[in-house]
């Protein structure tokens, strides 16, 4: 039972206050709410901490429904620790984001691609004050769809947005993200995962939008139809595990269930419908992040695809019966590293900042579900070493991803442009700017190693070799920027204003915290030991 | 008992239907229209579950699909408010190409 119910539930229930009263208050409400919003959950969630510190695991049954009726609110180590996770990176981006959109306002097309060098330039940038459409004649040495693609990709909707809209609207959709995943991380029922889940993609779909070119619509479109069709084959596994066991409670589906034909056919679409939501499989986050504005893409990359993830661990660890997943989970593994090898080549192929850093999100997420044959065995102590390893791996890849999208933003706003090889001496003009790009690429490349210790002690040195082989190629992506930025140009880029201080010191305090991240590894852990599906409560 | 081999192999078929539009078809309409076909058909799955349970009906999966119903109803408002912006701008219901999908230069 819960000491004091009002902190857990004040935890969704105060951003989604928060949401409504800016969307009810209109433009420069957020000045203040935000704010305030933030500082209230700061205190509920040091309440709520407490709370777990000094008396173990809490749940809390809504409205006094007992189990096979109601919904409880649960709270244990692991969700404490997504919950500070979510808070952190909340405060790192609302500052970013008042900074973003203030220049975000005025920019129309930083998206707007220069040509290569050694192409010759012929053509030149027309403005269109009304619509926005920005043209440039092609060169020879570019096919032909040249000019109509750019055209259409800076083409804005003159009705879509009064201006200074965009601005405001990111607040409220914001909050109610903030609000649903705070809700995901709280449940203890496979359907209100689902009903949480819509609830991310109702409030990430119109976010990416707020970018306001044909292409954020589509990415929204794409990103809408997939989510949905992610959802719903996740409701029918659902439906399978209700018609098999009667409930779906995380505590009485780990007690009923037994491994059979419905069971496997569940199992499979679990694994599919998360693997989708947290970007994994098909690929979808490339081109939905490339078109969505900064503030927008970290939160995709650090919470959404994360609060999915967090589903398929609570669901693989704590529900399925562990004597069938041996065999699959080295299926896993290879699909894994197929996916590390694949998205961390295809990121050193590209020529845009921001597509790079979206397949290095697709390969950093595909190493945490290495962690799925490295736990394999779940009685054995190496396994919650694994299991341990693959969270603090996804938190930090949380912090430095998050870092990496601020960090390209503020080159994007030094260079106005999307394309790296328009980025040479940058690390001239800010230096912070190259520190820390320089210390939250070294992070990315360093982190999968938290992996060894489990692959050592479980023996499986096979996925030694595909982190080997992730851990150059990320090296050489991360590099690949890094020499640019540390180019001495002949004629500097322009810049015009000031160089948005603020903007850049967001990132690096983000990437020093996950540095320091490594000095509480103890404290993390025994975050995460408490009530862990590995402590006492364990199902023989 | 005879609904339960029925209803839920109407309810297979139906979603199948609805993967094989949503993804071939490429008309934005005709694509939302799908993702409610796989909606209906697991509503139809969970229906013929709390119909198993002779003579009282187990009332659960009534409130799943109620939950769930609400939530379709938002997101096809949603993405049918998408689609007719895509067709106000450029004048097509079709999903463009992502230009730089395989890295190769614009």
């Amino acid at each position: 039972m819960m000491d004091s119910p009002l902190w857990v539930t004040s935890m969704i229930m105060l951003p989604l206050i928060g949401a409504i009263l800016i969307f009810i208050f209109g433009r420069y409400s957020e000045r203040v709410l935000v704010p305030l919003v933030i500082i209230a959950m700061s205190i509920s969630l040091w309440k709520l901490f407490l709370q777990v510190w000094t008396n173990g695991v809490q749940s809390y049954p809504i409205a006094n429904w007992s189990i096979p009726l109601g919904v409880e609110l649960y709270v244990d180590g692991l969700s404490i620790a997504m919950l500070i996770m979510t808070f952190i990176i909340s405060v790192f981006v609302s500052l970013y984001a008042f900074k973003y959109f203030s220049w975000f306002q005025e920019q129309t097309n930083w998206s707007v691609p220069i040509p290569d060098k050694n192409t010759k330039a012929l053509g030149q940038t027309k403005n269109n004050k009304e619509n926005q459409i920005v043209i440039i004649e092609a060169t020879e040495s570019l096919p032909s769809n040249y000019v109509e693609t750019v055209t259409v990709t800076t083409k804005r909707d003159p009705q879509a947005f009064p201006k200074g809209q965009a601005n405001f609207l990111f607040w409220p959709l914001w909050l109610l993200l903030w609000s649903g995943l705070n809700a995901l991380f709280l449940s203890s029922n496979l359907f209100s995962f689902y009903v949480t889940l819509e609830i991310l993609t109702l409030a990430s779909v119109p976010m990416i939008v707020l970018n306001n070119t044909v292409l954020a619509l589509n990415a929204a479109m794409r990103y809408l139809f997939i989510a949905v069709f992610a959802s719903m084959v996740y409701l029918l596994a659902i439906a399978f595990l209700y018609g098999v066991v009667g409930s779906l409670d995380i505590q009485s589906l780990a007690l009923e269930l037994r491994s059979g034909a419905t069971i496997w056919m569940a199992i499979f679409l679990i694994f599919i419908a998360l693997t989708i939501k947290s970007g994994i499989l098909p690929f979808w986050l490339t081109s939905t992040i490339a078109n969505a504005p900064i503030p927008v893409a970290i939160l995709l990359v650090a919470l959404v695809i994360k609060a999915a993830f967090y589903i398929l661990l609570r669901v693989w660890f704590e529900v399925f019966p562990n004597e069938i997943l041996g065999l699959v989970s080295q299926l896993v593994g290879l699909i894994a590293a197929v996916i590390i090898i694949w998205a961390s080549w295809q990121a050193l192929q590209q020529r845009q900042l921001i597509r790079l850093l979206a397949y290095a999100t697709v390969a950093q997420a595909a190493y945490v579900l290495l962690i799925f044959p490295l736990a394999n065995g779940i009685t054995d102590s190496w396994s919650f070493d694994a299991w341990q390893a693959g969270i603090y791996l996804s938190i930090s890849h949380a912090f430095i991803l998050a870092a990496l999208f601020m960090v390209a933003g503020h080159i994007l706003y030094i260079v106005n442009s999307d394309f790296i090889h328009a980025m040479q001496g940058v690390g001239r003009i800010s230096p912070l700017t190259l520190i820390t790009f320089s210390i939250a690429g070294l992070c990315l490349i360093v982190l999968p190693s938290i992996l060894v210790n489990p692959i050592w002690q479980s023996g499986q040195w096979w996925w030694l070799i595909v982190i080997i082989i992730g851990t150059l190629l990320t090296a050489s992506y991360i590099f690949k920027v890094l020499m640019i930025l540390f180019t001495k140009l002949d004629d500097p880029v322009k810049h015009e204003g000031n160089l948005g201080l603020s903007m850049i010191l967001i990132p690096l305090l983000l990437s020093i915290l996950t540095v320091g991240m490594g000095v509480f590894e103890g404290e993390i852990s025994r975050v995460l030991a408490m009530e862990s599906p590995f402590g006492e409560i364990n199902r023989n | 008992m005879a609904d339960f081999v029925f209803l839920p192999l109407v309810s297979m078929g139906v979603f199948t239907i609805g993967v094989y539009a949503l993804i071939l078809d490429t008309d934005l309409l005709r694509k939302i229209m799908a993702l409610n076909f796989m909606a209906s058909s697991v509503f139809l799955l969970l229906i013929s579950i709390s119909s198993r349970s002779q003579p009282a009906v187990d009332a659960i999966p009534h409130g799943f699909i109620l939950v769930a119903i609400v939530i379709m109803v938002s997101l096809t408002a949603l993405a049918l408010m998408l689609a007719r912006r895509i067709y106000q701008i450029t004048g097509q219901l079709y999903l463009l190409e992502d230009e730089n999908e395989t890295g190769e230069p614009l």
